[in-house]
């Protein structure tokens, strides 16, 4: 499912630039930023699905990466430790711009689902990916913010059930207990979408 | 069978993450019960549909490392409070000063600021001093920032010069390994094409030989039949030539044995005649 890139493989053997970091070396720093900036862009978008909060929450990260790298223990849970910050940040927007988000996410939601009812009543159509990914967005927003944050973990970023764990203060059998209901919900989602691999290999 | 593998297990299993003789439990539990299986597979192809979504591209921010080494996120935080405590200090002043009945005023003498009445007050440094006093200051920045930017400059050579060489270094490098790699493979290359080519001359003439073998036993037997052809062509033509002849000879001596007929007629009737005449 995670296809390991060249920049995956930086990413996961960077310890002496974590420890470099750690020392107070900005070079350092910028490197760790440009290698996981993306990824931890790419979790805030999946979990809010909107571009500005998925910016500021990956601002505030790295702001925070930048002044606390100094206070990580082990350079290993350096991954845990920067999703935990992510992850923290999220439920603070979240909790922070509850209704508004509330609102937006539900306008977001419609217009998906549009899309994804005319794909419903045309399942032989051949959609654009983008299309694709608007569907797929809006199957993980019908999921709790508990499950819809373990299946980005886990499905997206790779991570291990440890580190999910980890960054949630959770036992890593709730982990695996809500992945387990987020997957069967999406499913749910899916099959009343009409979406199957097939249409993905078509 | 009493076994019912937990949400747990099955999470575990989706993703291989069971030893051996748990896995062969759950799938066989999961042949026992299809639904359960279907459920399985339903939530693997519901993985796979998932991963199907692509990440968004973001452009991360610039690299700051040519920064001076001081100026990091905190600085400029503490900067900010820095600033902060003396806005609020002077604001502080400002109250006090309203209350003490502080003045402050500005006119052509200059700006005066004090408590309860104004007085005047002499004038102490003339316009030509503040302004010296002013360029003075101003050629004292300049000379600090163009240090800075001579330092600045001097890094970034530095930086520059290294990674030119290391960069230089490295092209070398992949080019000594290229060429090398190059000539090995046009030496393959060579050999490779050598023996493609004595198997084909080999083919060639084995093929070829074979077929001369053919043509010249084909030829040999085509000559013979030629011969025999020839032979009996020959003979019939020599027996027709007899054949032509012998009818010539029977045709010649039918006329010989006519004419001595005749002469013998012709000496007959002339001794008949002569015989005649003497009687």
């Amino acid at each position: 499912m995670y296809a390991e890139t060249m920049l995956d493989i930086a990413m996961n053997h960077s310890d002496s630039l974590i420890n470099q970091a750690k020392n107070g070396d900005n070079r350092a720093k910028n490197k760790l930023v440009n290698l996981w900036y993306k990824r931890i862009y790419n979790f805030a978008y999946k979990y809010f699905s909107d571009h500005d909060e998925a910016m500021d929450v990956t601002q505030k990260t790295f702001i925070a990466f930048h002044e606390k790298i100094w206070q990580l223990k082990e350079v290993a849970g350096f991954k845990a430790w920067l999703y935990k910050i992510a992850s923290n940040h999220c439920h603070e927007v979240t909790r922070q711009q509850d209704r508004s988000h509330q609102h937006f996410s539900t306008q977001k939601a419609e217009d998906v689902h549009r899309e994804a009812t005319a794909i419903f009543f045309n399942p032989d159509r051949k959609y654009q990916r983008s299309e694709l990914n608007g569907i797929l967005q809006e199957a993980l927003n019908t999921l709790n913010e508990e499950q819809r944050t373990v299946v980005i973990m886990k499905e997206y970023e790779g991570l291990k059930f440890k580190e999910i764990a980890e960054v949630l203060e959770l036992p890593e059998n709730t982990v695996k207990s809500r992945l387990y209901y987020g997957l069967t919900h999406l499913k749910k989602v899916l099959v009343a979408r009409n979406i199957t691999t097939e249409i993905l290999q078509s | 069978m009493s076994y019912i593998p937990d949400e747990i297990t099955l999470t575990n299993y989706l993703y291989g993450e069971l030893s051996e003789d748990e896995s062969n439990k759950v799938e066989e539990y999961l042949k026992q019960n299809p639904a359960m299986a279907a459920e399985i597979k339903g939530l693997s192809s519901t993985r796979e549909i998932m991963s199907a979504y692509d990440d968004k591209e973001v452009i991360p921010p610039l690299d700051l490392s040519n920064k001076p080494k001081n100026s990091n996120v905190s600085d400029v935080r503490k900067r900010m409070s820095r600033i902060m405590a003396i806005a609020a200090s002077v604001s502080l002043l400002l109250v006090v000063g309203y209350f003490t009945d502080f003045k402050l005023s500005y006119n052509d003498q200059g700006l005066f600021i004090g408590f309860k009445k104004q007085t005047e007050i002499p004038q102490g440094v003339t316009l030509d001093q503040i302004e010296s006093l002013l360029d003075a200051a101003l050629d004292k920045n300049l000379a600090v920032q163009n240090q800075n930017l001579v330092e600045v400059k001097t890094e970034m050579q530095s930086d520059y010069q290294s990674l030119f060489m290391n960069q230089e270094k490295t092209f070398e490098t992949k080019l000594e390994q290229r060429m090398n790699f190059d000539k090995q493979e046009l030496d393959r290359y060579t050999k490779d094409l050598q023996e493609k080519n004595a198997i084909l001359v080999n083919d060639y003439f084995s093929t070829a030989g074979l077929e001369q073998q053919t043509y010249v036993k084909n030829l040999l037997i085509d000559f013979t039949g030629y011969l025999e052809e020839q032979r009996v062509q020959d003979r019939d033509f020599y027996l027709n030539r007899l054949i032509d002849l012998k009818l010539s000879s029977d045709l010649k001596q039918q006329e010989t044995e006519q004419m001595l007929t005749s002469i013998i007629k012709s000496v007959n009737n002339i001794s008949t005649e002569e015989t005649t005449q003497n009687f």
